[in-house]
């Protein structure tokens, strides 16, 4: 359904994603996870085809049902934008158009999709679709403005909006973020309810693992604008194969108190570019074979594969 | 003595001409060398409780004694504001952007002590040396640092003045995994090594457990729960602390783990219990009173059951 090959991503020249390939089937929610700045927003920006000018797609296709997203028109593209493909961005106060009531942004949503429709049928879906995401009162946030809702109530109402045609494929940044753990907790059902009801393929970024766990499938892990490890979630988070992976699931505290671990040293920098790979500053295993090349993909399981050269005879 | 002792703490704020109670009642008390988290939702009052301990708000009603002196009086205030050290959500906002990073970080001492340029030079760099941060980082504009290093000077900051309380408002909420966990070994070691004690507010009941020696638990302005981090984790006693906590998503795939369906939380109770809408095990008892904290077995809980 959504096939992505080797897509890279420059911003003012400085190359931010590097060559990411992966692939979704209908149903599938995959996770994103990594530290600010390793290109995990930009790569979900670059799949919708909503960069700004100062970035371009250097490389790479982006299939989304056979069609190659990286060279359709912008008519076209806006006609999948909010129908077949909908996202959730992070900052979800932005979101919503300040100038409308909560209700007509989902009368625009569906209209630019079914044409004409009747606007008390969307307000009654959108209120059907804001009580399932745990609002008190759906009909008084209906007439609300953005600017008169909290952070948290912007959030769900940007998935409502999202939700409300059913799209094939999701992208959500950090859709949960924002959120009391009582309601992210609801909001991660609802999502699992879509997918269950529609087949709607997700790609989600995330910096919580509860969220990778309890949500998706598949999880890749993000690192200087690669893919660094890929698998179904069960695998990654019980056999971290990347070093990378391993020190980021010790850095997150758990219940039973343990001390959570930091990564020494900083996360690299775009703009002096590594010849190999970019975790080797910070990694243990480091020899000076990953400085020199970037590591070759190595499986693991057939639905596991890891960026790095450690594994190869392990 | 305990170093904060906190009585009948009450503020009301009015919203929509309507007042409501955002610290109601609440009784907190903190040894030396203690850790203790203040858990909830937002809106809970957990941050109004911090900034009504730090006078940073007037109370409406209560007591707050800070080691057996009424910090309400304004003589007794300015000196222990120096005691008593904040570290806010938002690292970079926490910062005059005019000043370079040395400099702020003196800030920290300049009003409570008068001392020379040197030794005031001589003990930012001391304390920029305690948080890891290294002479490149000097004369360093606050723009030009990431998030972790500018809440790292941040604690450089509040330890300057040798506090004896810090209050950390979401100190690590804006920080990546990574750098969270830095930045709470380092409160750890700080606490170890300086005794420190630390009223820590949070929202992350995972980090409250590697973080608080003991945690209370507020709902709707009230403490619902407090006791030792760990039991309360293990079994929690008020129905509320039992929902809060098995909304925590773990980061495990566990096949038996099923998401919880709670009652869509509407507006809480306006008498009784204000968690009773949603309680399974509310009474008629529920609805009428307000349970008072309870204590079994060094844990209390605001609850009848």
């Amino acid at each position: 359904m959504l096939e992505i090959n080797e897509l890279s991503v420059s911003y003012y020249d400085v190359e931010t994603v590097k060559g990411v390939s992966l692939s979704l089937e209908a149903g599938q929610i995959a996770g994103l996870v990594g530290e600010s700045g390793c290109g995990k927003s930009t790569f979900l920006r670059a799949v919708m085809m909503l960069l700004d000018e100062e970035s371009r797609i250097d490389g790479g296709s982006i299939f989304f049902e056979g069609q190659d997203l990286t060279q359709m028109k912008e008519e076209q593209l806006r006609r999948l934008r909010g129908n077949e493909i909908a996202m959730v961005f992070q900052n979800a106060a932005l979101a919503g158009n300040p100038m409308k009531r909560v209700r007509h942004q989902f009368y625009e949503t569906v209209a630019s999709h079914y044409g004409k429709v009747s606007k008390q049928e969307c307000y009654a879906k959108g209120e059907e679709l804001l009580r399932t995401l745990h609002f008190s009162d759906p009909k008084r946030v209906m007439k609300s403005y953005p600017f008169e809702l909290s952070g948290g109530m912007n959030q769900r109402v940007a998935l409502a909006v999202a939700m409300v045609n059913h799209p094939k494929l999701m992208l959500a940044d950090e859709p949960t973020s924002a959120l009391d753990v009582t309601v992210q907790a609801q909001v991660v059902k609802r999502m699992k309810e879509l997918r269950d009801q529609f087949g709607t393929a997700m790609l989600v970024v995330t910096h919580n693992m509860g969220v990778v766990a309890q949500l998706c499938d598949l999880v890749g892990v993000m690192y200087g604008g690669r893919i660094v490890e890929w698998g179904m979630v069960q695998e990654v988070l019980e056999q971290p194969s990347h070093p990378y992976t391993r020190a980021l699931i010790e850095a997150i505290p758990d219940m039973s108190g343990a001390d959570p671990k930091g990564i020494p040293g900083v996360p690299p920098d775009f703009t002096k570019p590594l010849p190999g790979c970019d975790f080797a500053p910070r990694c243990p295993y480091a020899s000076s074979a990953c400085q020199e090349r970037v590591p070759e993909k190595c499986t693991v399981s057939q639905t596991h594969w890891v960026l790095c050269s450690h594994r190869k005879g392990a | 003595m305990a170093l904060l002792e906190v009585n009948g703490l009450y503020k009301a704020f009015t919203k929509d001409k309507v007042k409501f109670a955002a610290v109601n009642q609440v009784d907190l008390t903190l040894e030396e060398g203690e850790c203790l988290g203040l858990v909830g939702e937002s809106g809970c009052g957990k941050s109004t409780t911090a900034q009504l301990i730090a006078q940073l708000l007037k109370e409406d009603r209560g007591e707050i004694w800070f080691q057996g002196k009424d910090l309400r009086k304004p003589a007794n205030l300015k000196l222990l504001r120096r005691d008593i050290q904040m570290i806010f959500q938002n690292p970079t906002d926490s910062f005059d952007p005019r000043y370079n990073l040395l400099s702020s970080v003196k800030q920290g001492l300049r009003y409570f002590e008068k001392c020379g340029k040197e030794e005031l030079d001589q003990r930012a760099k001391e304390a920029m040396a305690f948080v890891g941060l290294k002479e490149s980082y000097y004369k360093r504009p606050i723009h030009k640092m990431s998030g972790g290093e500018c809440q790292r000077a941040a604690i450089a900051r509040a330890i300057i003045a040798s506090p004896k309380l810090i209050i950390c408002d979401e100190a690590t909420s804006a920080l990546d995994v990574s750098v969270q966990a830095q930045i709470v070994a380092l409160l750890k070691r700080l606490k170890q090594e300086k005794n420190m004690s630390y009223l820590f507010i949070t929202h992350d009941l995972t980090l409250a457990a590697s973080m608080c020696d003991r945690i209370a638990v507020m709902y709707q302005g009230r403490i619902v729960e407090t006791g030792r981090t760990l039991e309360i984790i293990r079994s929690p006693v008020h129905p509320y602390t039992q929902m809060l906590l098995s909304c925590v998503l773990p980061a495990k795939v566990d096949p038996d783990f099923a998401i919880a369906d709670w009652e869509i939380l509407r507006e809480p109770a306006e008498q009784g219990c204000a968690f009773y809408p949603y309680c399974s095990k509310a009474s008629a008892q529920c609805r009428e009173k307000t349970p008072a904290l309870k204590e079994t077995d060094g844990r209390q809980a605001a609850c009848f059951y």
